[in-house]
């Protein structure tokens, strides 16, 4: 299944929230074309690391974010450069991004000058905390959201203070890619069923906050931190003797039928009685659902996964699908930079091999040749 | 207009589904619905973890017998399946030996658990339900590319999956470096500090460094050893002890007024009661009244215009 055949993107989006989104797109069978500038390039494209001499390294994050799709370099500070790429998007479905808000309007491809360059284009602007309000423009990443929407109110344990899922998941960010993809999907049904073009205003502060939404129904509860939940006898993590964590949920009819795991103290020793994984074994074969809290090495080495995941044939580990629709996976190659800017020019903005000759000389549009150049 | 208006929708919950998978169904059902489609669920009183739950995932929604033909159908895994269009949620993909999970061992399963909490402490799960959520997000982007490709067929979610596709980030450094991230507690980058009024949340990029010192005032942090991000990370929790000790007088607005003016990505944070009335929430109309209560609108203002969410 093929849902988005036929559906084009212009995916300005970067780093992960962005650029995660129109994977997600080319996944459903969209074509989906990176914008970069000669001047900006996707700061995903360097090596995230925190050592010096990492810093030239080609980044396995940007690779594992942006396979699948084509890219095109075009400076959009230039005015012959905004005129290139209202011409795309004439011809264009959707625009994704992700920038500062005011940026776009700054560089005149706001949703008006979009609107009217294609009346049935849909815009989808994901930003921090929205594109209106107060705190608008205040820089966010993704732990700065799960402070102001609720969510680190509610992390923690239950002796002690909030917390963050931090730098290392940045949830808010992998959960907005999820439900802007199907925001953006629900739009171009819409235009497509008559609707004009349609702006989305999607702000992860307020997706943050709908991801814990029954909390706010009673917002003087104390905060139910911990591990526990109401629906089972017992739920928490418990150090086997290897030192292993092993999670456990365990029902109230398994507490009883089992007193060995009937109450936490009992739980506890017996767990710390015996390695992780005997412990497991023991209880799933006694129908007690249990796991050991796994490395991300471990994880990496099991290869538990469907979708979600796909490894190359030379190794390398990239982002899949959090669902399956029976789609092959888009290419697993991310684009080089600039890399496909005169073949979309010729195919989608319909200019002459002449005219892109011309972009490219005066520094309008990058191809891989002049893109070196610029690196 | 809302996208999906008059498409009807069947959410169909059995007794044998999983209370993760019932929640990500019931999640999944409930943007559907705020999106206009008519959906009809047999969710019984008693599904949701308690009564809080159950008003916010319930909202919209018709109860009783489905229409004739839905559009599409939400359903468990433990749902025999049918030859209609469908989105099919489950613990596990399709075909997997049967292993007793639930929503919590399979975030320890998922490698997310070793990346909260304290070391020498239990890890810990994100809030209540996120993994069945985070699904739910899942199973409605794929019912939205099923009513827009106007196909045939099955689309198959599985809690596991979205666990591994949260964390991917870990894989991927995992497969470069040959380490995976795990949790710090104090040792962090970024973390909660305590300050006079509540706590702030410590998040900062490489460039915030210098403003990060600015906003602390304290010289130790102007020790040559801090200087490179990868020294920072090693001694994060001297970092953290010094910031705290110097905010420890000072409020979060006080906090947050200085790091707006120098762009440092802090955030102070609110209670959940907090939240509601913060002036940025109320500015964008975030939260609608339903049943008595106040709770957040979908995330999305759609040409500058919330979606209401049916009664």
């Amino acid at each position: 299944m093929t849902p988005l055949k036929g559906v084009t993107v212009l995916d300005l989006g970067i780093i992960t929230a962005g650029a995660a989104t129109s994977a997600l797109l080319a996944d459903l069978g969209a074509d989906v074309i990176k914008i970069e500038s000669p001047t900006y390039k996707d700061p995903f494209r360097i090596w995230v690391s925190s050592s010096p001499q990492d810093r030239d390294k080609l980044s396995p994050h940007f690779g594992a974010t942006n396979r699948g799709k084509k890219a095109l370099a075009v400076n959009l500070k230039e005015p012959e450069g905004r005129d290139c790429f209202l011409r795309l998007v004439a011809r264009a479905d959707v625009v994704v991004e992700n920038f500062r808000r005011g940026v776009l309007d700054k560089l005149g491809i706001g949703f008006e000058a979009l609107k009217a360059a294609n009346p049935r284009v849909v815009l989808a602007s994901i930003s921090s905390q929205g594109e209106t309000g107060p705190d608008a423009m205040h820089v966010s990443y993704g732990s700065t959201l799960e402070c102001v929407a609720g969510m680190a109110w509610l992390l923690g344990y239950d002796d002690g203070r909030p917390t963050v899922s931090g730098v290392d998941l940045n949830y808010p960010d992998q959960v907005a890619a999820i439900f802007a993809a199907g925001m953006i999907v629900s739009a171009v049904h819409a235009v497509e069923n008559g609707a004009e073009a349609v702006h989305l205003d999607l702000s992860q502060r307020e997706l943050t906050s709908f991801m814990i939404g029954d909390s706010f129904a009673n917002p003087e509860a104390v905060p139910a931190r911990g591990n526990a939940d109401p629906r089972f006898a017992l739920q928490d993590c418990l150090k086997a003797a290897d030192g292993r964590w092993v999670a456990l949920s365990v029902r109230e009819a398994d507490a009883v039928a089992h007193p060995h795991v009937g109450t936490p103290t009992a739980a506890a020793e017996w767990i710390a009685a015996r390695p992780a994984d005997e412990a497991v074994d023991a209880l799933t074969a006694a129908g007690i659902a249990a796991a050991v809290a796994a490395t991300g090495v471990e994880i990496l080495d099991a290869k538990p996964w469907s979708t979600a995941m796909i490894e190359t044939p030379d190794g390398a580990i990239l982002k899949g699908t959090p669902f399956d629709i029976g789609t092959p996976h888009a290419d697993l190659v991310a684009p080089v930079f600039g890399g496909d800017t005169v073949e979309v020019l010729e195919r989608l903005g319909g200019y002459s091999r002449e005219e892109i000759r011309t972009l490219i000389e005066r520094g309008i549009v990058a191809a891989p040749e002049t893109a070196e150049a610029a690196e | 207009m809302p996208p999906f208006l008059s498409i009807d929708i069947e959410e169909r919950h059995s007794k044998d589904d999983e209370p993760a998978v019932t929640e990500a169904i019931a999640f999944c059902g409930r943007i559907l619905s705020d999106l206009g489609a008519r959906v009809v669920s047999n969710a019984a009183e008693n599904t949701f973890r308690d009564a809080r739950t159950r008003l916010f995932l319930s909202l919209g929604k018709a109860h009783g017998a489905p229409a004739e033909r839905p559009r599409l159908a939400l359903v468990g895994g433990a749902s025999a399946a049918g030859a209609e269009t469908s989105v099919r949620v489950a613990l596990l993909p399709e075909g997997s030996p049967d292993i007793p999970m639930s929503e919590f061992t399979l975030m320890a399963a998922t490698g997310l658990l070793d990346l909260i909490g304290d070391p020498a402490r239990e890890p810990l799960r994100l809030p209540a339900g996120q993994l069945a959520r985070a699904a739910g997000l899942a199973a409605f982007t794929a019912a939205a590319g099923l009513i827009r490709g106007g196909v045939a067929g099955s689309a198959h979610v599985s809690l596991l999956d979205v666990g591994l596709w949260l964390n991917w980030k870990s894989f991927v450094l995992a497969r470069e470096t040959g380490r995976a991230p795990h949790r710090l507690g104090r040792g962090a980058e970024w973390q909660v500090l305590a300050c006079r009024d509540g706590f702030i949340g410590l998040v900062y990029r490489e460039q915030d460094w210098d403003a990060v010192k600015a906003l602390v005032g304290d010289p130790r942090l102007d020790d040559p050893g801090f200087d490179l991000r990868a020294d920072r990370k090693a001694r994060s929790a001297e970092i953290v002890a010094i910031v705290e000790e110097r905010i420890a007088d000072r409020t979060r607005a006080d906090i947050m007024a200085f790091a707006s003016a120098h762009r440092i990505p802090l955030g102070p944070v609110l209670t959940t009661a907090e939240v509601i009335d913060d002036p940025h929430s109320v500015a964008r109309g975030a939260f609608v009244k339903a049943e008595g209560a106040l709770l957040p609108r979908l995330p999305v203002l759609w040409n500058g215009s919330p979606l209401e969410t049916r009664p």
